[in-house]
């Protein structure tokens, strides 16, 4: 895909890709961004340009890395815009899945196997609280300090990013019964969007925050 | 003929390529072709696409062979080799019949080439699920079915790209739900 750059018009890629929504409200930016390039809208909002949009570009393109991450972004930056990402999961799309799953269940019958999957769901929840927990009292204190040397860079979200894949296999594939389909489709829908952003995401973490590590640990 | 499930066998001496297409026969129903040598072979490689050949083919071909590597298995004469180098399966002609086997069905579930049709499972990959979902991890389940540790990661490869499920629990969840526990 083709990367966005200063030059590109912010509307038009938030229109061609929605899911970027609250990436850029994480990074400073809040609808109703007018038809100014990203440049402008960066200027005006007193926002980096260049992080912005090796975010944009990270989360959007799989093939994109960032150039001299570790030299060009701080740590402040990065770790601000992860720390808001981790609300993003913990205030708004957990707890908005909680909200559509148990009205799910309260709407359908009981002949169905929604209840194992939503303990299936719980799983992998207490599994991403925990790797949102890590970051928030080990790994990012460590890094605002410059100890770089001293945590553990978490491999949790990756198995939460297999066990959102496999939730939204068995709704799609193994869901059996009587149920709402306008709830199920909720759920469905929020639990892709999860996933997507933590997929996306986890190549932020990958290809920004890592190098930083790295470059932490080397000096 | 199906030339995209063709195996060739290359640079193996006639009788060792004549128990090879036997083991292939027992877990394969693709077509065998046989090469002396790697001239002879070379005109047809196109058509093929894996290939068990000798540790000298290999290597007088690397060139050949190396981005082949995942389709590509040597037997070799050392008995030392017993592991996997450089995403190269490789087999000892001088390991036991069961090694052998054993190292041949890793080839052939690497390489798709596995006889049952993709989502169902075979029995072998059934009581691997089975011993999943309840909790044991690969070296439990290579003891308790009496095959190396390889091997059980062989079925969970394979478990994953049949079922389309990557996690350890979202396999237990099926076995549960499909009552294979």
């Amino acid at each position: 895909m083709a990367l966005y750059n200063r030059e590109s018009r912010l509307s038009e890629a938030i229109m061609s890709h929605p899911n970027l929504i609250p990436v850029v409200n994480r990074l400073g930016v809040r609808l109703g961004v007018g038809d100014g390039n990203i440049g402008e809208i960066c200027s005006k909002c007193g926002i980096d340009s260049d992080f912005f949009l090796s975010v944009v570009n990270t989360f959007l393109d799989e093939e994109y890395f960032p150039a001299n991450a570790s030299g060009t972004f701080s740590i402040e930056k990065t770790v601000d815009y992860l720390h808001k990402t981790n609300n993003f999961y913990l205030r708004v799309q957990l707890p908005n899945i909680d909200r559509h799953f148990s009205s799910l269940i309260e709407r359908s019958g009981t002949d169905n196997n929604l209840e194992l999957l939503r303990k299936f769901y719980y799983d992998m929840r207490g599994q991403l609280t925990e790797c949102l927990a890590h970051d928030e009292e080990a790994l990012f204190p460590a890094l605002r300090e410059g100890s770089g040397s001293e945590f553990v860079f978490t491999e949790g979200y990756s198995e939460v990013e297999e066990k959102l894949h496999d939730l939204l296999y068995f709704f799609v594939e193994h869901l059996s019964g009587i149920y709402d389909m306008n709830l199920c489709t909720a759920v469905v829908t929020a639990v892709f969007s999860l996933e997507k952003d933590i997929c996306q995401n986890n190549r932020i973490r990958n290809r920004i925050l890592l190098p930083i590590i790295e470059n932490l640990r080397n000096t | 003929m199906n030339e995209k499930r063709s195996i060739s066998i290359v640079g193996l001496s006639p009788l060792k390529s004549w128990g090879m297409k036997s083991l292939l026969r027992e877990s394969w129903n693709g077509k065998v072709e046989y090469f002396s040598s790697f001239k002879e072979f070379f005109p047809y490689a196109e058509k093929m696409h894996a290939f068990i050949v000798s540790t000298d083919v290999y290597a007088c071909n690397i060139d050949f062979f190396l981005p082949k590597r995942q389709k590509t298995m040597i037997v070799s004469r050392s008995k030392e080799f017993r592991e996997d180098i450089s995403g190269v399966s490789m087999i000892s002609d001088s390991w036991d019949l069961t090694e052998i086997k054993e190292g041949v069905q890793r080839f052939l579930s690497g390489i798709d080439y596995i006889s049952e049709p993709k989502g169902e499972l075979s029995g072998r990959e059934t009581e691997v699920l089975r011993l999943i979902a309840s909790g044991k991890i690969n070296k439990e389940i290579a003891d308790t079915l009496c095959i190396s540790v390889n091997t059980v990661i062989t079925h969970r490869k394979n478990l994953s790209s049949k079922l389309g499920i990557k996690s350890a629990s979202g396999l237990s969840l099926y076995a549960m739900m499909n009552g294979i526990i």
